[in-house]
């Protein structure tokens, strides 16, 4: 009886290894990446080469999303991006901070999208990046996609 | 002393001068950099301004004073924005004291003058040089502040379509939470590159 348990919470384990505690759908015009099973990251690209991807982390130290705000803000200046715009997001009725930054890549310049929402015991992380003129293009559909999440 | 002050502020408050450097550097991206280029070029010459440098990725322009607000908020409506940097450099006391100079100076040259008339024809060489070099320290005078003038009527204006500094961010973080050390464009692009 005792080897059937573990057997079946093995079994269980296994399989919760590849869920996610959110739903994330692709941005309109966005193909979805088919991910390994045992990967909990979700990943989206557009024909332009615009990157759309999410996880989440533990929210550990428990803080607000004003204390991340603010952690994350200030490592990003300090790395050395230049910040275009600090807005707040709901997402499925969780506030969350959408930061948007501007870098070089190469010979290009790149807008770079960082969404963050504590809910539950966690923190969704959001990352969008593509050339800065052709993530303008698709901004409004990236942030439609950031609201949509369910978590 | 008092009365050029008066005089400055008059002049200020006529023409807009602000008595001060302003140097502004804008950051846009645009679809089109030759477009924007000559938008930028075209706009300052009709607020009465001139372009001075011009590149593939960034003009300098020269817009008067008074059309300096209304400039900046035309270059943010030509594409992205994502920011600027203004500096500002007080003229006042720069102005004030050329202009103490210059004044003195020409008090100085008209006394001469009056003396020239009155010397001796040995006494009339030596004003006759001492005057040519008051002469010619008040032309120097009056062209420094002529420029100066010129740094006050006029803002210099950069607009960048590019980021000149290329360095990438750091890519680790040295905060306490991994999570946010992590967090970097770097590292993002590279993870879709193995899928």
């Amino acid at each position: 009886m005792n080897k059937i348990l573990l057997f079946l919470l093995l079994i269980a384990s296994v399989l919760l290894i590849g869920c996610t505690s959110f739903k994330a759908k692709a941005p309109k015009n966005f193909a979805e990446y088919d991910m390994p099973w045992y990967k909990t990251t979700f990943k989206a690209i557009s024909p332009e080469g615009l990157l759309y991807s999410a996880y989440s982390v533990d929210n550990s130290p428990y803080a607000d999303i004003e204390f991340w705000a603010e952690a994350m803000t200030n490592r990003m200046k300090n790395a050395g991006y230049l910040i275009v715009k600090e807005d707040s997001i709901m997402v499925h009725n969780h506030k969350g901070t959408l930061l948007e930054m501007a870098t070089p890549v190469g010979i290009k310049d790149y807008t770079y999208i960082v969404a963050i929402v504590p809910y539950n015991d966690e923190i969704l992380i959001v990352e969008s990046a593509g050339e800065i003129n052709t993530l303008q293009k698709s901004r409004e559909n990236i942030i439609e996609a950031i609201q949509g999440i369910e978590l | 002393m008092v009365k050029v002050m008066i005089v400055l502020c008059l002049i200020s408050a006529l023409y807009g001068f602000a008595n001060s450097q302003i140097e502004c550097t804008l950051d846009i991206r645009v679809n089109d950099n030759d477009v924007t280029l000559s938008q930028l070029d075209k706009k300052a010459t009709e607020v009465g301004g001139y372009f001075q440098q011009k590149s593939d990725n960034q003009i300098v322009v020269k817009i008067p004073f008074k059309h300096f607000d209304a400039y900046v908020e035309y270059v943010k409506t030509l594409g992205l924005y994502l920011g600027k940097r203004i500096s500002t450099n007080d003229l006042r006391d720069d102005i004030i004291r050329r202009e103490t100079r210059v004044s003195a100076k020409q008090k100085l040259l008209k006394d001469y003058q009056s003396v020239m008339k009155g010397a001796d024809s040995e006494s009339i060489i030596a004003v006759h040089e001492e005057i040519i070099k008051l002469v010619q320290e008040i032309e120097r005078e009056k062209g420094a502040l002529g420029k100066l003038m010129h740094l006050s009527r006029y803002a210099t204006v950069t607009i960048d379509l590019k980021f000149f500094k290329r360095t990438p961010p750091v890519p680790q973080g040295s905060t306490p939470f991994e999570w946010i050390n992590e967090l970097n464009l770097n590292d993002m692009i590279k993870g879709f590159k193995h899928e």
